[in-house]
């Protein structure tokens, strides 16, 4: 094994500049850091997402980093929680190659103060920007549910949507075309970054945070043969340990998943207040009116102002913004005789997206495998993002051939090459007589200290994610009729 | 809206897929149900009307109830040559508007109206309005042959060039598919109008030679306004025609009047004032005095109810057509 130069670079923009910010390389005494396909003991497809992750310890001997020291040059950027999401990059030089390993923000400072046991150091953990925007509470408006049931959009639009909702710009995302169409969308309250993992688990995709370039991904269904060339061979010579792990974390006999179908209510009423409530001469108040359901169009209300003993009152207005599930009014009186109105038999109409009969698509393995075995089912049962039979039976295939069949794991410990390599990335397995073939990358740690660079991974075998070889599928745009091609799901 | 999914759009480089092909299948199938389906005819309104009456929308009128779902409105049909057949558009709280005109011609008239064109005349999504008709000659025969909404978008011809083994199958190409598919009508693509249930009284019944048929409509109370359209034909004897409400407190009468001649009557009963109001300053009858006198009761919303009519005359030749009785949030 060649010997290799390494050099890191950590920039912390602690004035906001917008740049690489400060230069605290010199100050690192171990930098980590680590990414997954799914949180942690989840099967590799699981529903939700995995927030990658770095964390560095710095020397703060002079009390740089210390929050409490007024005469560090950094103490107004670090002072009272100001450190909180302080953007982050780190960027690693192999052998004269640059490349940003990590971008990202601030998530939690710890320091450890000089003491006869210990030296002053800081410790810093770094998460990716979806951390940011995960604990976000977003509702969609009226009008985009309504534009996406008219326009029936695929995932990756409806992605783009929710993505643009929080600030996130075109150019901060780099999307898949989608493959299904979710004809009915809508975010009550909802975190965006959990909805997104949603959706792509619901159309077999991968949506996910690009902690290199500081994008927003999404990959849909075809993303594992879609992966390009292999990136580097894993053999006895470069990895310090090769095993073979057994598990049945994702194995399973049986696929079950459940459609969540909606249809369209009639024009009715969809709230009442049966409260009286009173709103005193020239005031406004605000009214927000929860719906069962999510709402699809709005056509109006109804109420009745009176005066308290009980005669109508003129010029009382509402005005009503309205979300996918709920309503916000905006009542004013502006009775010219100085009269408390009182709101009475309060009405709202519309349509809503009522919850309709659900379909199951399931299937079940016959292979010989499980004729002497016990499996397991793995159910789809809550994604509110299944919406129709075709896309449940879509789902379902991909599930079942990638999973009703036992599929090689391997885990890489300390491999030694000059690549930095990352979740998703394809490499080769050549392990004589142990292991061979091509696999990518589901999980991914790796530290760097005085010792060097350290990698270890978490592989799966690529030949078993798809019912046929990634290369057999029909690709738009480059096969021909008479090409010996797949439909893909 | 579509009674299917629509296609996802293709892109070159992504694998083509069951899901999207099957999608655009599925439209297919939904299209030959909607459109093309031949086990079933989709009905076309016929009405063969005497507009006999002169270019008076006080006078003799021809109304009909439609629900706004579409952009364009035909009414087509024969006359006699020269006769100008004039549509009148009439929205809850709005006065009669002209929306459209034609002179009758080898016998016939087609008139096409944009309904999302009459700036503030247009009838908003969902909302009931209706549609009057006169004509500029007197007693002539009219017939109607067509009146219905429909969508002016027409589809666009699919032009799909033909392949070969050697071809490759890129986005453009599928997307035309997606893509017509997509420009579909959301709705069924054609809205009649609707016109109640006539009832005609034209012969004698009974030793004195007394008149007494009746027609009846009857719901749950869930508006406030009630409105009914009829017309009369009044032979050598008056018409008397009466009206009533029933419900389970009892029979209750709200009005009645004589017809005096050849007349068509709009009539607005408000539930929460139990008055009777005439729409259209008709002329000629006075119906709803008395109203409160006969202690007609105020319907709660939610009970059932029913109206009815009676019309008697000795005459022969004496009718009563009713067009139709509708119930209203706003009176029309």
């Amino acid at each position: 094994m060649t010997s290799k130069t390494l050099s890191v670079f950590l920039g912390i923009d602690w004035a906001n500049s917008g740049g690489d910010g400060t230069d605290e390389s010199s100050r690192i005494e171990e930098i980590s850091g680590n990414e997954s396909l799914s949180a942690p003991d989840e099967a590799v497809f699981s529903e939700g997402g995995y927030i990658p992750q770095i964390s560095f310890s710095l020397i703060n001997t002079d009390g740089r980093f210390s929050t409490n020291n007024a005469s560090s040059p950094i103490y107004n950027n670090i002072r009272d929680g100001n450190f909180f999401q302080k953007k982050v990059v780190v960027k690693l030089t192999i052998n004269s190659t640059q490349t940003v390993i990590f971008r990202g923000s601030i998530k939690s400072l710890d320091e450890t103060f000089g003491t006869y046991n210990n030296t002053n150091t800081v410790k810093i953990v770094c998460r990716g920007q979806e951390d940011i925007y995960k604990n976000v509470k977003l509702s969609s408006s009226l009008n985009d549910s309504r534009s996406n049931f008219l326009t029936q959009r695929d995932e990756s639009l409806i992605i783009s949507s929710i993505l643009e909702g929080i600030g996130i710009t075109v150019q901060q995302m780099s999307l898949d075309k989608g493959l299904f169409i979710i004809p009915y969308f809508w975010l009550d309250n909802d975190s965006p970054i959990e909805d997104c993992w949603r959706i792509a688990s619901a159309c077999g995709g991968r949506f996910y945070y690009n902690s290199q370039d500081g994008k927003f991904y999404y990959k849909n269904a075809f993303y594992y043969a879609s992966l390009g060339a292999s990136q580097e061979t894993f053999t006895q010579a470069n990895v310090g340990s090769a095993i073979f792990d057994g598990v049945d974390k994702d194995l399973i006999k049986k696929v079950r998943v459940t459609t969540r179908n909606r249809r369209i209510g009639k024009v009715d009423e969809i709230w009442s207040n049966d409260e009286v409530f009173s709103i005193a001469p020239y005031a406004t108040k605000i009214i927000t009116a929860e719906l069962s359901n999510p709402l699809i169009t709005y056509t109006g209300y109804e109420f009745r102002p009176t005066t308290f003993s009980g005669f109508s009152l003129s010029n009382v207005t509402i005005g009503a913004e309205s979300y996918s599930n709920k309503i916000v009014l905006t009542i004013y009186n502006g009775n010219t005789n100085n009269n408390v109105a009182y709101v009475k038999e309060l009405k709202l109409f519309g349509q809503l997206l009522e919850p309709s009969e659900t379909i199951i698509y399931e299937r079940e393995s016959n292979s010989a495998f499980w004729s002497t075995r016990s499996g397991s089912e793995k159910s789809l049962s809550s994604n509110p993002y299944i919406q129709t039979y075709a896309q449940a039976k879509s789902i379902g295939d991909i599930i079942f051939d990638r999973q009703t069949k036992y599929n090689s794991v391997l885990r890489i410990n300390n491999y030694l090459g000059n690549q930095f390599l990352r979740v998703g990335s394809r490499v080769t397995v050549n392990i004589p007589n142990r292991a061979s073939g091509d696999f990518f990358i589901v999980k991914a740690d790796w530290a760097i200290n005085s010792s060097g660079l350290k990698q270890n991974f978490e592989l799966l075998s690529l030949s078993g994610i798809y019912g046929q070889s990634p290369d057999s599928y029909f690709i738009i745009g480059t096969n021909k009729t008479a090409d010996n091609k797949k439909l893909f799901y | 809206m579509r009674n299917f999914i629509a296609p996802p759009y293709f892109q070159n480089g992504n694998p083509l897929n069951a899901y999207g092909v099957n999608q655009i299948i599925e439209a297919t199938n939904a299209l030959e149900s909607e459109f093309l389906d031949f086990k079933m005819l989709r009905p076309k309104m016929l009405i063969k009307e005497r507009m006999r009456s002169i270019d008076s929308l006080n006078d003799s009128k021809n109304g009909f109830v439609l629900l706004k779902n579409f952009s364009h409105l035909r009414v087509a049909g024969n006359s006699t040559d020269g006769n100008v057949i004039r549509v009148y558009l009439r929205r809850v709280g709005k006065n009669n508007v002209q929306i459209g005109e034609a002179t009758t011609a080898s016998s016939g008239f087609d008139i096409n109206i944009h309904l999302n064109n009459l700036d503030g005349d247009t009838p908003n999504a969902g909302e009931i309005y209706i549609i009057y008709l006169t004509s500029s000659l007197e007693d002539i025969d009219t017939t109607i042959n067509y009146m219905y909404e429909y969508n002016f978008t027409p589809i666009t011809k699919i032009e799909m060039s033909t392949i070969d083994g050697q071809t490759t199958i890129d986005q453009t190409h599928l997307n035309k598919f997606v893509d017509n598919i997509r420009q579909l009508p959301e709705l069924a693509p054609s809205n009649p109008p609707f016109r109640g249930v006539g009832g005609r009284v034209s012969w004698p019944v009974g030793a004195s030679n007394y008149i007494n048929q009746f027609t009846k409509w009857e719901g749950v109370r869930l508006n406030n306004f009630l409105r009914m359209r009829f017309r009369t034909q009044i032979g050598s004897e008056n018409l008397s025609v009466s009206f009533f409400i029933d419900t389970y407190e009892g029979q209750f009468s709200i009005g009645s009047f004589f017809a005096d001649s050849l007349k068509s009557y709009d009539y607005v009963l408000n539930f929460t004032t139990r008055g009777w109001t005439i729409t259209n300053s008709v002329t000629g009858a006075s119906v709803g005095t008395g109203t409160a006198e006969n202690g007609v009761q105020n319907i709660a919303k939610g009970t059932f109810y029913q109206f009815r009519t009676t019309a008697e005359t000795n005459s022969t030749s004496s009718y009563f057509y009713v067009d139709y009785v509708l119930e209203s949030k706003n009176p029309l």
